[in-house]
């Protein structure tokens, strides 16, 4: 069983001061090389994906000059037709750092959910170029980050919210997130953990 | 796998050789004939001499009908060879004619096999879907009701502590006061409608046991909240009856904060009520069989009437067909491709209905 302690939420937090926080994210978990961060080049696609989130939780952030903009606004527009209500619901942008342990391993966490429906679910949102949604899911290894969002979080359940790109279409999915282990988290903890006092 | 012709019998030896001696003697036949022909086309085409003045136009067009003359001469010479071999052609071609209806038939049979099970398919999803619609309207009935029976606890308990005070309750007075307050409210305070969902694909049986399990609201739990409440609200009801006016005040301002929170707290509810309803699980295993293509093919009747429609639609949606075309030669363009090419627009855009124009269904693997 993993345990989270010492969980702190920050409400508020700018994405540049999020990344100030001490602790692993589950993005650098899932593509350190050696623990090393992996350069990731940007894509097109994954500038799409940032600014839709952008203008639905930070609109302050999303950048109008760009020549993604009127795209990303129709895909944002999309999002807010279905779930607009959901959306408005929520706490938008909640950073956390936890403690999360397993068999005496601990390791600093940190995560930026996209929304929180207090007490209910967090939610994520994805935008993909990919046709076979849960597939990607797969192997982007989503499941594994709304896990450790949730549980942060207090909440035993998670909804991924997608706009597939192909499909022109909103695609709502959901992720149990109750059970108190998750392989990946182990494997983790197990590799980057340290025993408590020495954390 | 092909199995390979690599024994032959007597019979068919036989065969063979009285074949290689009639193929040699076409190969003769076809080389003594292409010599010919270019000698032919050679003499014909020799003395050609283009006109310069109009007095050698009359000799250059004597010329021109004879050498038009010596072509057809040549080609005729040039089919009365290789017609004899379309008759080979046709005979090759006879095994691969062969899978034509085989192939039919198997892609019929599995069409059909498919689309039965698709409309199977369709219906336990028109159940399901179903299920979800009435667990999601019971959801959100208990959501609104036990809101309301929130909302009048909160009331009750704000009106009492308002007239406690407009009433000059006393202390010693106030326990009475509470006492018949509580036994005032009973279940019958909290009475409700019941919800009520008539199905259109799903057993009634299905839709009571979903109610049973999605509508659980317990009166009992608000006739003790009102008295918890009530409680809590009188516990500095000394301080009140000093200040009246400020203890109407804050009672009227927790009244209305208590409200907004109990409709946060509804509001938070039916939103995840609704994630629950429009999502489904996330599932990678690989599709047992692919699904059935949908596509569209125009289906009229092929005369001048249909091919002036097809092309005034498709001149009229030109904008939408001409990213679906692929053409080098404009002038052989035919009704034919235009026709198609509006079926493929159909099949983006199901919506799409260009006037005079029919489309039939069809269903490809």
């Amino acid at each position: 069983m993993i345990q989270y302690t010492d969980i702190v939420r920050y409400d508020n937090l700018s994405f540049e001061d999020y990344l100030k926080l001490p602790g692993y994210s589950h993005s650098f978990l899932k593509s350190n090389i050696q623990g090393v961060r992996k350069f990731i080049d940007v894509t097109e696609n994954m500038r799409v994906g940032s600014m839709v989130d952008a203008i639905l939780t930070e609109p302050a952030k999303a950048d109008m000059s760009s020549e993604l903009y009127p795209h990303c606004k129709a895909i944002a527009f999309e999002l807010k037709k279905m779930f607009g209500d959901v959306m408005l619901a929520c706490k938008k942008q909640i950073s956390y750092t936890a403690k999360a342990t397993f068999n005496g391993l601990s390791i600093d966490t940190t995560g930026r959910l996209d929304f929180l429906l207090e007490g209910a679910a967090v939610i994520d949102l994805k935008i993909t170029m990919s046709k076979d949604v849960d597939a990607l899911i797969k192997y982007m290894g989503y499941e594994n980050q709304v896990w450790h969002y949730s549980k942060m979080a207090n909440v035993s359940k998670a909804y991924l919210i997608m706009y597939c790109v192909p499909l022109k279409k909103v695609i709502i999915k959901y992720i149990d997130t109750s059970s108190n282990m998750n392989e990946f988290w182990v494997n983790k903890i197990i590799d980057f953990g340290m025993v408590p006092e020495t954390v | 796998m092909t199995t390979e012709l690599t024994e032959i019998t007597a019979e068919q030896a036989q065969i063979i050789e009285s074949k290689k001696a009639l193929w040699a003697q076409m190969g003769e036949a076809v080389y003594k004939t292409e010599l010919q022909l270019q000698i032919e086309a050679q003499q014909a085409l020799n003395n050609i001499a283009l006109p310069v003045k109009i007095e050698e136009v009359p000799e250059a067009e004597t010329m021109l009908k004879n050498i038009k003359a010596a072509q057809k001469t040549i080609e005729g010479k040039r089919k009365a060879v290789t017609t004899r071999f379309d008759e080979v052609s046709a005979r090759l071609m006879q095994p691969e004619k062969s899978f034509t209806d085989p192939i039919k038939q198997l892609s019929d049979a599995i069409i059909k096999v498919k689309k039965e099970h698709e409309a199977n398919q369709a219906k336990l999803k028109n159940i399901a879907d179903e299920k979800t619609r009435a667990r999601e309207y019971f959801l959100n009935k208990k959501i609104e009701i036990e809101s309301a029976l929130a909302n009048k606890v909160n009331d009750f308990v704000s009106r009492c502590y308002e007239k406690a005070l407009k009433d000059d309750i006393t202390m010693e007075g106030l326990e009475a006061y509470k006492q018949d307050s509580i036994s005032r409210v009973t279940i019958n305070s909290f009475a409700y409608g019941l919800p009520v969902f008539n199905p259109a694909y799903c057993a009634k049986e299905d839709i009571e046991a979903i109610f049973q399990e999605c509508f659980v609201i317990n009166k009992s739990h608000y006739v003790s909240e009102f008295a918890a409440q009530l409680e809590e609200k009188f516990s500095d009801y000394e301080v009140a009856l000093g200040n009246k006016a400020d203890a109407l005040a804050l009672s009227q301002k927790q009244e209305k904060e208590k409200k907004d929170t109990i409709a946060s707290a509804a509001n938070n509810q039916a939103m995840a009520v609704k994630l629950e309803a429009s999502a489904t699980v996330v599932n990678a295993e690989p599709v047992f069989t692919k699904a059935l293509k949908k596509s569209y093919e125009v289906d009229m009747d092929e005369n001048v009437e249909s091919v002036l429609k097809i092309m005034s639609a498709f001149s009229a949606n030109i904008n939408l067909c001409l990213p679906k075309l692929k053409v080098t030669k404009w002038f052989a363009f035919t009704p034919a491709q235009a026709a198609n090419v509006l079926a493929k627009v159909k099949c983006d855009d199901n919506n799409f209905a260009p006037a005079g124009i029919t489309f039939k269904e069809v269903d490809k693997l």
